[in-house]
């Protein structure tokens, strides 16, 4: 117990500091208005190790790492580290990979919605409201009793394995990149020093642990319990990225030319929507499936690796959108994703018991 | 109506908070609610809160379970 981040001013302090840095890492390199990119970053990831091609976007991300490891350091100091899984394995990796497919339609995960929109690209904004009603969705069929059924205790090491081989790659990064692909043009090739990532991410893997911050369930918790917790996180989060861009000169107001983005508003929605219905269905954004994974969670982080698998299904077969617009079968993603995520959240429905 | 145990372990987040509301809608006044993990905890602590429920927090063998009783101020 004792965990001075659970109290309301807590989460606020936390989503602020994790605002700072996201804006911090901007100013020093990483991607416009991509300054912790969950989805982005995996995406990078996907690309450095092979899963696709698409050469402008290839870099192993540190904030990556740095926020399972920080996740995992403070939860294994605070004896919240729990190795647990086996609850709906394989339906919790398609999740993952849709919604990548939906995220990389919109180009983005929630955190970086709202960081585009504290950058001023008001295209976030239709994203954000595709966002809502994506866990809108899934939170009616979470109050119907969809249930992705219970996890189990498992051996220490299995939930030490998401991490060890994200520690691999961080290695291969540090050490010999010789078979990594980096993109030596385009976003892939915009990025903080490496210390500041990794010291970046441990800090927000740190904080986002303690205070639990979710942006997917910010937005599930004032339709489900009418709780406003989260929200006050997100909140602080959104106004410091904003501030600090004020500040760095990194705002910019507008729909038009906004970085690593397109106009295509309906499109931005119902990426989004599919991303927010996926998410609300594993029960937590990019960022806190990483931060559950850092504490011991295999079936969160079989749903990076399921984005992973997004990431070069999107690229492959050209589901991914670019600034230029959505992939040729992005249109197919997202059908095909919100079908697939429907079916799923209606046939899971168990009748709940009270013994 | 004391006998009814709402048992979350293995379930993850919006769940448990689900489960418990669903209790409360049904006007329960004194139920049980195992959990096993600290964010549940946190979240069906500051729902109960909500609804004004007292609660009695037990820690149960070294698994980290809780149980947490409630009585109607």
């Amino acid at each position: 117990m004792n965990n001075i981040f659970k109290s309301q001013t807590g989460i606020i302090v936390a989503g602020a500091i994790i605002g700072v840095i996201a804006a911090l890492l901007q100013y020093y390199g990483n991607p416009a208005n991509m300054g912790f990119c969950i989805a982005c970053f995996e995406r990078d990831i996907a690309g450095a190790i092979g899963l696709h091609d698409a050469k402008v976007v290839q870099y192993v991300r540190p904030e990556i790492i740095g926020i399972l490891f920080g996740a995992l350091i403070i939860s294994m100091i605070k004896g919240e580290f729990k190795s647990r899984g086996g609850s709906s394995v394989i339906v919790r990796f398609f999740l993952g990979m849709f919604a990548m497919i939906g995220a990389l339609v919109f180009l983005g995960c929630p955190w970086r919605a709202f960081i585009r929109l504290a950058g001023g690209d008001l295209n976030a904004i239709t994203g954000i409201i595709g966002l809502i009603v994506g866990i809108g969705i899934g939170s009616y069929f979470i109050k119907r009793g969809y249930s992705l059924a219970r996890s189990y205790p498992q051996a220490k090491t299995v939930g030490l394995i998401l991490p060890i081989f994200m520690l691999g790659l961080f290695m291969l990064l540090l050490f010999d990149f010789s078979k990594l692909s980096l993109s030596t043009k385009g976003p892939g090739a915009m990025h903080a020093p490496i210390y500041m990532s990794i010291v970046g991410g441990l800090i927000v893997g740190w904080l986002a642990q303690r205070s639990r911050f979710c942006t997917m369930g910010s937005i599930r918790d004032i339709i489900i319990v009418r709780s406003y917790h989260l929200a006050f996180g997100v909140l602080a989060f959104t106004l410091s990225v904003f501030v600090l861009n004020l500040f760095l000169g990194q705002f910019n107001l507008g729909f038009e030319g906004q970085p690593i983005a397109h106009n295509l508003h309906i499109w931005n929605f119902l990426g989004m929507l599919l991303a927010g219905l996926a998410f609300s269905l594993a029960g937590g954004c990019p960022g806190r499936q990483l931060i559950l994974s850092g504490e011991g969670d295999s079936d969160a982080a079989v749903f990076i690796l399921g984005m992973l698998m997004g990431a070069g299904v999107s690229h492959n077969f050209g589901m991914a959108s670019s600034p230029k617009g959505i992939g040729e079968y992005g249109a197919w993603g997202i059908a095909i994703g919100i079908v697939f995520c429907l079916v799923i959240a209606y046939t899971m429905i168990q009748k709940r018991r009270t013994s | 109506m004391s006998d009814i145990v709402i048992d979350t372990s293995g379930l993850s987040c919006p769940q448990p908070v689900v489960m418990v509301l669903e209790e409360i809608e049904k006007g329960t006044e004194k139920f049980e609610i195992i959990l096993d993990n600290e964010c549940s905890c946190e979240n069906v602590s500051r729902l109960v809160e909500k609804y004004g429920f007292e609660k009695e927090t037990t820690q149960k063998d070294t698994l980290n379970i809780f149980k947490i009783t409630k009585k109607r101020k």
